[in-house]
């Protein structure tokens, strides 16, 4: 018996966060949710998760924040990462790709290519 | 300011369907860049002016439209000084961005602007780049 692909979600936007919890629990996903970088992080303390995706703007903790803390440490250092965010500048993708994301997807998303993309890291 | 006309639906969706994705991101840009600018979420204040559905032969754009943006600002706790929605008629809008004052009138509906697809943002949408 296979078990859901555990995901959590990062973004400030609680209209965000309800478009990318229905887009990813109709697929069958396991959805856990944050609304910031200290958020995330209280919550990946206490919680195993297979994939991360975050936001980059966002207030206390942003996601060039999480990313860092999360591979300074071992139990994250492989995981997943994949950054959702409305900027297109290649320096903030650089900047990203730099601390350690795996992948970059640009808002306003498309549910099937993020699907695609959380199966792709998830294996 | 946001303004949307939002009149494109997501593809592969019913004409007219109102297309939440890109509403939210429309306002996740303007959000964005006034708290990049020093503004505080907790103090964020909004107006709503428009949401007419100026052709009757049309699907309700424009009650779609008022419906998004007071779902939008009720979930994101941001709250509306002032709200003029509704009707039949074309509305004008003089903002003063640095006093906060709004002046709203009605006006002939052939002082609207014709409504046109939206275009989308210069990105592709959704693109996906894993490194």
């Amino acid at each position: 018996m296979s078990k859901n692909t555990r995901i959590l979600t990062v973004d400030d936007s609680a209209s965000m966060r309800a478009l990318l919890n229905h887009a990813l629990s109709s697929q069958g996903f396991d959805v856990s949710q944050a609304e910031d970088g200290e958020v995330a992080l209280e919550w990946l303390a206490l919680n195993e998760v297979d994939v991360v995706i975050t936001d980059i703007n966002m207030p206390r903790l942003d996601g060039f924040g999480l990313i860092e803390k999360l591979r300074q440490g071992n139990r994250h250092r492989d995981r997943p990462i994949l950054v959702l965010t409305t900027e297109s500048s290649e320096e903030k993708k650089a900047r990203a790709r730099q601390a350690g994301a795996t992948g970059w997807i640009v808002k306003p998303f498309d549910p099937e290519k993020l699907v695609a993309a959380v199966r792709r890291v998830s294996h | 300011m946001n303004h949307f006309l939002l009149a494109e639906p997501p593809p592969g969706a019913h004409t007219g369907d109102f297309d939440e994705h890109y509403g939210v991101y429309l306002m996740e840009l303007l959000i964005n860049e006034m708290l990049a600018h020093g503004a505080a979420k907790s103090r964020l204040r909004a107006h709503l002016y428009g949401g007419a559905n100026l052709n009757s032969g049309f699907a309700r754009i424009g009650t779609k439209n008022a419906e998004f943006a007071k779902a939008f600002l009720a979930s994101e706790r941001i709250t509306v000084v002032r709200a003029d929605l509704g009707g039949t008629q074309a509305r004008r809008v003089d903002f003063r961005p640095a006093r906060g004052q709004v002046r709203c009138r009605t006006v002939e509906n052939t002082l609207a602007p014709e409504p046109r697809p939206s275009t989308r943002p210069p990105v592709a949408r959704g693109d996906v780049e894993l490194f």
